[in-house]
């Protein structure tokens, strides 16, 4: 999602789609998967499963294609199907990996300078799980600018709201994003 | 740690890793792609759109501070000018206007881009042009009545140097004859109301005395960083929003839903107060949830729905009434729900959700989340009528229907609202608030009717 497909591109392979052409669906998905992975990568830290998450999240979308009405683009799309299915595994007790033993696992990489590396690792995670107890709107909000790279003009228009209250979104989560990792530094 | 600010927590969400996908993920998904895929139709977009466009409506923000900005300097350059007007002073100074007149130069062509409907005719240009009117309908509001909204936490300290009759939902230093809903100096700005995209339960709930204050500083700050102009936008824009209904959510990309119960009252009891004084409260002052609670009633269940009494079959009006203070998850089933919105959340939540037509009765509508306990609730389990929904139910579901009618929301008719409150005080014989649900939707009828004074 990083490098935004072509609206035009994705309109073309949609209706190539439409009429059959399964090469279409190959095609979105080599301009998307990096994209979503990445997402998935960044609310997860962890790789695998966000390999997981990734195959889930088009499998989702094969199954939902029938419902999407284009108001979006496709990439914005599945972007959001991609977030609800990172959601819906952490409502999943028994596949919840504790994110103490994610940051063992990272420690533990033989990596040069590996100071630095724990200490980058330790606050992108702290940011990370912060950023997972926003409130829905607010976390919804940060994960597809930030992570998701998706323009705000886009974001307002899925949301029904916008460009300005995408903003003020924006602006909330910082402020409450500043108090979490405060008080979590303690 | 010293807290971070908003540019270093931006700067941290938007530093990059690399995320490259494990070898193979690609194939993986490729071969899982089913043999054939049936593709969604587009459809034009007719609830989240605004039929002007966001270039048309930044340029008519702008004309409308431009408009605002003339007229208060040409009142202020008319003013002083007055008794001195045969000194050469003044006469260089009218002279100089005429050549390159300050008012005239911009609010004319401000006028033409977005001309007001039954707008006077231009003024010639040595003429000052009135101050220009106020852009929302209701009258101003008394010093008694704006004392009153101060209790209630809808109009800052700062609001007081402002104008007489106060300011709701605008800015301290507005016009004279005072602005509901308006907008007056950039610098001072300091939006009052809520943008209503961000739910009841994000938003926070009505000032108290010292946060607005604090936010006000904030506002300055922001300001004096240069983003006073759009600012000034972002006010007008947030009020012409305020009025419009909470967007429907598509349940196939947010099954999601989340807010937070809160026991405020603030606009039952504004509402109360100011139908009793015979005037309508302004529409972004009014918040769904804190006009529920204002009714709660005794012998509710915790969760309940039946049929919308104002939409057709496919909807359902669902309503959890749980404690104040929590946090509650509400993850709707795409197989039977197509699309919810919430239309306000207090101690009762109230939403709106459109069925599948095809949505077996026995199958889960949805799952609702209160800390480490949930319940699940089926279709089998709504009321089947309108009729057959417990009164409380019904009184909760009127009283948010009227609340979307004051802030404008809603085309429901006030009449047929305290006609069923009547009836539902049949059902509620020991509970004056179906009585007085009546008694209120009557009375903002009736001003309604009147019209502005």
């Amino acid at each position: 999602l990083r490098n935004r497909p072509d609206p035009g591109e994705e309109g073309r392979l949609l209706a190539a789609l439409a009429a059959g052409d399964r090469e279409a669906a190959e095609r979105l998905v080599e301009r998307t998967y990096k994209g979503v992975f990445a997402l998935l990568r960044r609310l997860s830290g962890d790789p695998d499963l966000a390999a997981d998450l990734t195959q889930e999240t088009y499998r989702k979308a094969w199954d939902a294609l029938p419902g999407f009405d284009r108001r979006s683009q496709f990439s914005t799309w599945l972007f959001r199907i991609a977030y609800t299915t990172f959601l819906n595994h952490l409502r999943r007790p028994r596949r919840l990996v504790p994110l103490e033993e994610k940051h063992e696992a990272a420690v533990a990489d033989p990596a040069p300078a590996a100071d630095e590396v724990v200490g980058r690792v330790m606050e992108g995670d702290r940011l990370r799980r912060a950023v997972l107890t926003l409130p829905e709107e607010l976390r919804y909000t940060v994960t597809a600018v930030f992570w998701g790279d998706l323009p705000v003009k886009e974001i307002a228009r899925q949301e029904g709201i916008t460009p300005v209250g995408i903003r003020k979104r924006l602006k909330k989560a910082f402020r409450l994003l500043a108090l979490a990792l405060e008080e979590d530094a303690r | 740690m010293s807290r971070m600010n908003e540019r270093e927590i931006a700067r941290k969400l938007a530093e990059r890793e690399e995320l490259e996908p494990p070898a193979g993920l690609l194939e993986k998904i490729k071969s899982e792609i089913p043999p054939s895929i049936p593709v969604g139709t587009e459809t034009p977009e007719v609830e989240t759109r605004s039929p002007v466009a966001p270039r048309q409506r930044w340029l008519m923000a702008a004309s409308v501070v431009a408009m605002i900005g003339a007229g208060l300097l040409a009142l202020q350059v008319r003013t002083p000018m007055s008794p001195v007007k045969e000194t050469a002073g003044a006469k260089s100074f009218l002279q100089g206007a005429d050549r390159a007149p300050a008012a005239p130069s911009t609010s004319p062509p401000a006028a033409r881009m977005n001309p007001p409907e039954g707008a006077e005719p231009l003024l010639d240009a040595g003429q000052a042009p009135p101050p220009p009117p106020p852009p929302s309908p209701p009258k101003p509001l008394s010093r008694k009545e704006t004392e009153e909204l101060k209790s209630l936490g809808y109009v800052t300290p700062q609001a007081e140097g402002g104008v007489e009759g106060g300011v709701v939902g605008g800015v301290p230093g507005g016009a004279p004859g005072g602005v509901v809903g308006g907008a007056g100096a950039p610098r001072e700005a300091a939006p009052a109301v809520q943008p209503v995209e961000v739910p009841e339960s994000v938003a926070a709930p009505p000032p108290a005395a010292p946060a607005p204050q604090a936010a006000a500083k904030e506002e300055r700050r922001a300001d004096a960083a240069g983003d006073s102009p759009l600012r000034m936008a972002d006010a007008a824009v947030a009020t012409a929003e305020s009025a419009k209904p909470g967007p429907f959510k598509d349940t196939a990309t947010q099954p999601l839903s989340t807010y937070e119960t809160d026991s405020g009252t603030a606009s039952y009891e504004l509402v109360r107060r100011l139908l009793a004084r015979g005037k309508l409260p302004d529409p972004g002052a009014i918040r769904v949830g804190e006009v529920l609670n204002g009714f709660q009633t005794g012998g509710v269940p915790p969760v309940e729905g039946a049929p919308s009494p104002f939409r057709d079959s496919r909807y359902r009006l669902l309503c959890f009434r749980l404690p104040a203070g929590n946090r509650v998850e509400v993850e709707f089933n795409p197989a039977v729900v197509v699309r919810y919105r919430l239309f306000g959340n207090g101690i009762s939540a109230l939403y709106e959700i459109e069925l599948r037509p095809e949505a077996p009765r026995d199958d889960r509508v949805l799952t609702l989340r209160l800390g480490a306990t949930e319940k699940a609730v089926f279709l089998s389990g709504l009321a089947p009528s309108w009729e057959k929904a417990s009164q409380g139910f019904r009184l909760a579901a009127l009283v948010a229907e009227f609340a979307e009618i004051l802030k404008g929301s809603s085309g429901a008719d006030l009449a047929e609202i305290a006609r069923q409150a009547r009836d539902a005080q049949k059902g509620l014989p020991k509970s004056a608030r179906a009585a007085e649900l009546a008694d209120l939707v009557e009375k903002a009828a009736r001003i309604r009717e009147a019209g502005p004074e």
